[in-house]
């Protein structure tokens, strides 16, 4: 059986630190992109990471115009999408719930996950679409099924599409569990307070030609820690799993990992573990820094927006800061302070969701 | 690209408002678990129980995932009152499979398709990939579980309030010797009808090998 080579031949992404070339400077100045809202809860604040109130579709077609515009196709007929995504329709529902009172004008399929591949087969018309949602792995899942299919020779081009709105539901829902932090978030930090919920949309086409400017996806893997809904495994072994078989995958050592992109969410669980897993697995003590302290968490879009930040940080050669961190709480891992020029060939992105869903995956400089 | 799998296993479980025989106090035994389980993440352990597969890579699909648990959330802040913790934790789409791994401490991946219409078709061709790339059985299963209070507002064509079908397959080499045959299925979620076209395509039928699409 044919084993293609998979790579990342054009991308674009939106978040509250605007495109790929806003989010980039924002994060080597190290510049947190995120605001104090007041209006999602009475009486609550929340560091919340938004774009455009109301925008949210006529972005996504955006977004994934300007991946077309960049690639070398004419349209998307030859494309599988995959979309990676958490909250799909919801906000909308909420408004109609909120206004009514009751469910009657709310159209399933515009409340349904599908409603994000929905609206851009409309536009784009696409081969054929699926849709993932595994809480805030969904759109790192994608990357791996779409990696999966073009190794296969299943597919030549595929799409993967992560977005997520703001919502109610997970802004209040994030509160309730006690993890949402007032102000801007602080991954890593001794005493940090929590996270910041954000939306965003990031889209990558994935090909089986190289091209100059192709960064390779080398490997992926996932893992379930079976250990807890919300809580992850306190020893760490579902991400020490999914990163490790993800490295295995790409063909590589784990010495070979030169910067780790973390999902680095700033709760007090979630950064523990996670900072364990790297430094049990990483023995050469990477640099590992997690861009949520500068666009918060976009939930199911946060594995695709984080692989286009991999993207770069190959492109550029030059590490992601660890920004808003003034005292590490486990100072065996390397959390860089400075945006440093580097040698980077490979890059891992970790991504872990409720459910104790672990996905990572690795990007590779072209050999 | 498709390719050829032998079925295991198949299973079925339909009911016009609740599902009364799902076996839980056998299936999960301690009490905690099962009372936080939602009624997808029942059927979910039903149908593997039906499957009798424990260990494994799956593949979970559902149209609309935890209505109860998101209608629980969005009354709660309409209402300004507050939120069930246990109710958001609930609410991912992926909480069904997440608990039959909690349950068998199966650390395999999993994943959650929701594609509207076409998930159980969606399902099937992922749970092929999984199938392929570990070259192991997949456990796929496609539920939904809309009986919440006043559903009828925008439940114009499912009889059926709670619905599940599964099935387990395995990547072979043997040639295809069943046809699947689309249908509708009058009654279910159009989410499930394709993994339902797989069961009628294999009920009663020994050693069935169908060809699935990548």
């Amino acid at each position: 059986m044919s084993k293609n080579r998979v790579f990342v031949n054009a991308y674009e992404s939106l978040s509250c630190a605007g495109d790929t070339v806003a989010l980039m400077e924002a994060i080597y100045a190290k510049k947190s992109a995120i605001t104090i809202d007041t209006t999602y809860m009475q009486d609550h604040k929340a560091g919340l990471g938004s774009f455009a109130p109301n925008e949210f579709f006529p972005s996504l077609i955006s977004v994934t115009q300007k991946v077309l515009e960049q690639s070398d196709l004419k349209d998307f007929s030859e494309t599988l999408l995959i979309v990676g995504s958490s909250v799909g329709g919801i906000g909308k529902s909420e408004q109609i719930f909120f206004r009514d009172k009751s469910y009657k004008n709310i159209n399933p399929k515009e409340h349904a996950i599908s409603v994000i591949s929905d609206t851009l087969d409309k536009t784009f018309a696409f081969k054929d679409s699926r849709s993932i949602s595994t809480a805030c792995t969904s759109s790192a899942n994608a990357l791996m099924l779409a990696q999966r299919l073009i190794r296969l020779g299943a597919y030549k081009n595929v799409l993967v599409v992560g977005a997520d709105a703001l919502c109610y539901t997970t802004v209040c829902g994030f509160q309730a569990l006690g993890v949402l932090s007032t102000q801007k978030c602080t991954p890593f930090q001794e005493g940090r307070e929590g996270m910041n919920v954000a939306e965003g949309i990031a889209a990558l086409l994935l090909q089986d030609t190289q091209e100059t400017q192709s960064i390779e996806l080398c490997g992926s893997a996932g893992s379930s820690d079976a250990f807890h809904m919300t809580n992850p495994d306190p020893e760490a072994g579902g991400a020490i799993a999914c990163m490790q078989k993800a490295i295995e995958d790409a063909g590589l050592e784990t010495s070979q990992i030169d910067y780790v992109n973390a999902h680095g969410t700033g709760t007090q669980a979630n950064d523990a573990v996670e900072a364990l897993a790297v430094e049990t697995l990483l023995k050469h003590n990477p640099p590992m820094s997690s861009t949520k302290a500068i666009t918060g968490h976009t939930l199911g879009a946060a594995g695709a927006l984080e692989a286009i930040i991999a993207c770069e940080v190959i492109k550029q050669q030059r590490i992601a800061p660890q920004t808003s961190l003034d005292v590490p709480e486990n100072a065996q891992v390397n959390l860089p302070s400075v945006a440093e020029a580097k040698e980077i060939k490979y890059v891992i992105s970790n991504s872990f969701a409720f459910g104790g869903n672990n996905t990572a995956v690795v990007f590779g400089a072209l050999k | 690209m498709k390719m050829n799998f032998k079925v295991i296993k198949t299973a079925v479980v339909s009911a016009e408002s609740k599902c009364e025989t799902l076996d839980e106090k056998r299936i999960v035994p301690k009490m905690m678990l099962r009372r936080r389980l939602t009624r997808a993440a029942r059927i979910m352990v039903y149908l593997a129980d039906a499957c009798e597969f424990s260990e494994g890579s799956v593949v979970y699909g559902s149209a609309y995932g935890e209505m109860q648990a998101t209608a629980d959330i969005v009354g709660a802040i309409d209402a300004q009152e507050p939120i069930s913790p246990t109710a958001f934790q609930n609410s991912v789409y992926n909480t069904a499979p997440s608990y039959f791994s909690l349950l068998h401490k199966n650390k395999s991946e999993i994943l959650t398709i929701s594609s509207g219409d076409e998930t159980s078709r969606n399902v099937l061709q992922t749970g092929a990939l999984q199938a392929v790339t570990n070259n192991a059985a997949v456990l796929m299963v496609c539920s939904e579980a809309i009986n919440i209070a006043n559903i009828e507002e925008v439940n114009e064509c499912t009889k059926y309030l709670e619905s599940g079908v599964a099935l387990t397959v395995v990547p072979t080499d043997e040639e295809a010797n069943t046809t699947v045959t689309l249908q509708e299925h009058e009654g279910y979620a159009p989410s499930l009808w394709a993994m339902l076209d797989v069961v009628a395509a294999c009920e009663e039928k020994e050693g069935a090998i169908i060809a699935l699409q990548l």
